[in-house]
């Protein structure tokens, strides 16, 4: 091994442009060590996010458009899991950051050209009014708290799509320049949302009022998802890399992923299961609410 | 302009409240991210034994590599500039070459070529064992054979050249040295006159013009202190020792030195330049002329130095006999002398102007001794009686008194180390007159470019030929000439090309043999780059990694890739069997000096050499290291960091004595 060299060692004098160099030196950027593809944090969060704005969309709709009598205790328990999924939301949103330490830079420096931010302020708005709807109807203040169901809708909404504009702004993501993506989002809050619910009714009677409404809806936007899925990935993209993309999707590394997971079992076994089960009046209710 | 963003509202509250932290904006700095020390310019040789990088192909996985450093030297210019080899401890493979900051010529500042020997290293057209040729010469067909084949065919035919006298058809051709006196020593031990070079297609020229001042064939000019410097056809001296040389003029020029160059190209250092004289080829020497005579004119000169080393008395006896002999009278009629060479005579023969070769005649006398000049090559190679032009260039040195001077013009030999060898041969005996042809006596260097008519005429024939780093087919004016001769077999009996790549010439070889790139051999090295004076390691870095890890080497080429050698080791081993007993005392120059009797090894070589390099065993005894071991762990060494004004150290009785014999 080496031992320290000694003074009596010919060191190079170091000119005034070295030291100049070595003072101002700093790093501009950081290299990004998240690989070419998006990691499963990004898949989470999607998937996360999608349940937390559907989840408690459909029973204040339901509640506030008279639709159905939704159950106080159902709108609560909503909230709270909505709540719980945006947590989630955040905690994934934070993970897949190149320098998670630095989060509160997305919200806090804000550069407002950015859909990064713009959906962090969305998450923070919907979290934070969800919050207080929840204090508001503990403390019963009922009026008060049905004022800021339609914020909360609204807020809902713009939480499911955002992603989409934040993808687009990833100029370099051909496949995602896509102008169905926002669609895409919508159409995912709708799955997540009416699927959990479905899927919690199960456990919670308070939600049967709920059931037949959200199968048809469940129906509708499960079919519409797979006609986007065949407009998006059976058509030919603008650009070569989008066309590579689609083809890693479909017949590369993910088709099993894809076409096993996200289409039958995610999206056509369901379909069938639903519409083996499914009455002719409630088709109507469904296609009444559609068109 | 200012670095300092404007901070939203939002930004300014959380900063406020302590959220985030707050950025220095002071002085228009942006606070570091990282911590300090996170970015460095170098590995510190503390870490050589065992640094970690992050492996660039694989990135973003941060997978952690392990590397031990070892020092060479380029040999990809005549810069030499010391290179630091990154090699795998895990696979043992060289990765990249870097800079070695420890170099004090380079500085640990190299050009593209000293990073592109990974190229080299790894090219897979690359020669890896020794071919012989099969079938006619120059047919294009070989054969792989063995080191110990070719040694042994090569060895008997030379020997046989030796025993029957026929010592000057062995040559040995070189066009890139690299190295320190090595080749002329096995030259003197063979007792052959057999030293050929390209030095008349290239260097002799503008050689010979110094020459004929005081001696030495270059100079040195010392840029990094000098207040004036005038380079003629150099862009950022294009030929030898570029990137040292570069790097310290414009560290020159950014603290201040003007700069001027004389060149029929706007070229890189034109560019960088305050003043570019653009000449009409060949017509430089009348511009220094009229420089000169503005510096007469003006009272530039420098009296003392004008006094103290010009033989000016004897000028005047000679040349003005009816003249009474005195300081003044000589200035005087050195004046006359010059009286013709007007600034408008300049700019009638040059296209330079009047005013620019005022300007900066002006600037040079100004400058005095702190006047720095080179002609680094063109228009004294390029142009019939180009020596005139160095010649002329180094008066306007000795006027202004900047021979030998910080920032002056230094002669080369000052900053350069010749290593003292073991067991120096006496000069050979024999006059090669297919080199130095006796109708050019005044032939500075060898008539290379010569050689191939000279054997269409009958002069003599070579019975032993090697290339080495050397393609005359190629580089060399009238290159077929050159195949001509070389697929004569009558005129050239054997033709050996040592050569790391496939070239042209080797094509029309006998052998071709393979010999290592800058990571893949030894050598010495010592330039004049500045005022300091250093030598240089190149070593075989992969030997070297084997030697730290306990593993014995015999021959280079057991770690080169192939068989791929280098010259050192092949030309003892080919003079050990040229003289298998000792009878030809061609042998006794390749004995050990530590051992008795025995085969000199590469590195009892070198060993040799460097326990003689003065300051050199303090300095690694310092360090806990042989000579030997401090240069394989930090390439370089610098002797002095200043040599100056040495003709005005008065010398010793003894000194004198040894400098007469």
């Amino acid at each position: 091994m080496f031992r320290p060299l000694k003074k009596s060692f010919n060191l190079k004098k170091e000119s005034k442009i070295d030291t100049d160099i070595k003072q101002t030196a700093r790093r501009v950027y950081d290299a990004p060590n998240k690989g070419i593809l998006w990691d499963w944090e990004v898949a989470g969060y999607i998937f996360t996010k999608a349940i937390a704005a559907g989840i408690i969309a459909f029973p204040f709709l339901f509640q506030m458009t008279g639709l159905v009598k939704v159950a106080d205790s159902v709108l609560f328990t909503v909230a709270i899991s909505s709540l719980l999924f945006l947590g989630l939301t955040g905690i994934l949103l934070i993970k897949d950051l190149d320098q998670p330490k630095r989060f509160l830079y997305v919200l806090l420096r804000p550069n407002w050209t950015s859909w990064l931010v713009k959906g962090g302020y969305t998450i923070t708005a919907f979290g934070g009014l969800v919050t207080l709807w929840c204090v508001l109807k503990y403390f019963d203040f009922p009026i008060i708290a049905d004022l800021i169901v339609w914020p909360i809708l609204i807020l809902s909404v713009l939480l499911a799509i955002y992603t989409a504009f934040l993808f687009g702004q990833a100029k370099g993501r051909d496949f995602w320049q896509s102008p169905l993506l926002s669609l895409h989002m919508l159409l995912h809050s709708v799955v997540g949302g009416s699927a959990a619910l479905l899927a919690a009714s199960m456990f919670l009677p308070a939600l049967m009022p709920l059931v037949p409404l959200l199968k048809e809806i469940l129906i509708w936007s499960l079919l519409i998802q797979l006609l986007s899925f065949a407009a998006e990935f059976l058509s030919s993209h603008p650009t070569e890399d989008a066309n590579k993309a689609a083809h890693m999707i479909t017949h590369g590394t993910f088709r099993t992923a894809f076409w096993g997971g996200v289409v039958l079992l995610g999206n056509a076994i369901p379909l069938l299961l639903l519409i083996g089960k499914l009455r002719i009046a409630g088709c109507s209710r469904g296609l009444s609410f559609w068109y | 302009m200012s670095l300092k963003p404007k901070l939203g509202l939002i930004e300014k509250f959380a900063e406020g409240i302590g959220l985030i932290p707050k950025l220095n904006f002071e002085d228009g700095k942006i606070e570091p991210m990282n911590d300090p020390g996170d970015l460095s310019n170098y590995p510190p040789p503390e870490k050589w034994d065992d640094w970690v990088e992050y492996e660039p192909t694989k990135w973003s996985r941060k997978i952690k590599r392990h590397y031990t450093i070892v020092p060479t030297s380029c040999f990809n210019c005549e810069s030499g500039c010391g290179l630091l080899s990154y090699v795998d401890k895990e696979t043992g493979e060289v990765r990249k070459f870097e800079g070695n900051p420890y170099h004090p010529a380079s500085r640990g500042r190299i050009c593209a070529k000293g990073p592109a020997t990974i190229n080299q290293i790894k090219d897979p057209d690359r020669i890896l064992h020794p071919m012989r040729r099969v079938g006619k010469r120059g047919a294009g067909k070989w054969e792989r054979v063995s080191w110990d084949v070719v040694l042994d065919e090569i060895a008997a035919k030379i020997r046989k050249a030796i025993k029957e006298e026929r010592n000057n058809e062995i040559t040995y051709h070189v066009g890139r040295p690299g190295h320190e006196g090595f080749m002329d020593r096995v030259l003197q031990a063979w007792g052959v006159d057999g030293h050929n070079s390209h030095t008349n297609v290239c260097s002799a020229g503008a050689r010979t013009g110094f020459a004929l001042w005081d001696g030495f064939d270059r100079k040195m000019p010392d840029f990094a202190n000098a207040e004036f410097i005038l380079m003629i056809s150099a862009h950022l001296e294009s030929g030898h020792y570029f990137n040292p040389h570069a790097q310290r003029i414009i560290e020159s020029k950014n603290s201040g030195t003007k700069i001027a160059v004389m060149d029929i190209r706007l070229s890189n250092t034109a560019s960088r330049a305050d003043h570019w004289m653009a000449t009409y080829p060949g017509t430089e020497a009348a511009v220094l002329l009229a420089m000169a005579k503005i510096i007469l004119d003006e009272g530039l000169y420098n009296e003392a130095y004008l006094r103290n080393w010009i033989n000016w008395a004897a000028w005047l006896e000679a040349d003005h006999p009816k003249t009474e002999i005195s300081f003044e009278n000589f200035i005087l009629k050195l004046k006359e002398e010059y009286a013709e060479y007007t600034p408008e005579f300049a700019e009638q023969e040059s296209g330079v102007t009047t005013q620019a070769v005022v300007d900066v005649a002006r600037q040079i006398g100004r400058a005095g001794s702190r006047f720095s000049s080179i002609n680094w090559r063109s228009a004294s190679s390029g142009n019939l009686g180009g020596w005139q032009i160095a010649r002329c260039l180094q008066f306007l040195n000795v006027l202004t008194g900047s021979l030998g001077t910080k920032g002056g013009s230094l002669p080369s030999s000052w900053n350069k180390y010749s290593p003292k060898m073991p067991n120096p041969p006496p000069p050979q005996k024999y006059w090669n007159e297919l080199h130095f042809p006796k109708e050019y006596p005044l032939a500075h260097f060898e008539m290379s470019f010569l050689l191939p008519h000279f054997l269409k005429e009958g002069r003599g024939k070579i019975d032993v030929y090697f290339t080495r780093v050397f393609n005359p087919v190629w580089t060399f004016p009238d290159g077929f000439s050159w195949i001509e001769a070389l697929r004569d077999t009558e005129k050239i009996g054997l033709h050996a090309a040592l050569t790391p790549t496939w070239n042209e010439t080797a094509y029309f070889a006998d052998y071709v043999l393979p010999m290592g790139h800058a990571s893949e051999r030894h050598d010495i090295i010592s330039y004049e780059t500045h005022a300091g004076k250093w030598i240089a390691f190149r070593q075989p870095v992969l030997r070297e990694v084997a030697r730290r890890n306990g593993k014995a080497v015999k021959y280079t080429y057991e770690t080169n890739p192939g068989e791929v050698w280098e010259e050192d080791e092949f030309w003892i081993e080919l003079s050990w069997r040229i003289d298998p007993d000792g009878s030809l005392g061609i042998r006794d120059y390749f004995i050990s000096p530590y051992r008795p009797g025995e085969k000199m090894t590469v590195d009892e070589y070198y060993q040799y050499i460097f326990e003689r390099v003065p300051g050199l065993p303090e300095a690694a005894e310092k360090e806990g290291l042989t000579p030997l071991d401090y240069m394989r762990r930090f390439g370089a060494f610098e002797m002095e960091k200043e040599v100056l004004e040495l003709h005005n150290k008065v010398l010793t009785e003894q000194q004198l004595y040894e400098s007469l014999s």
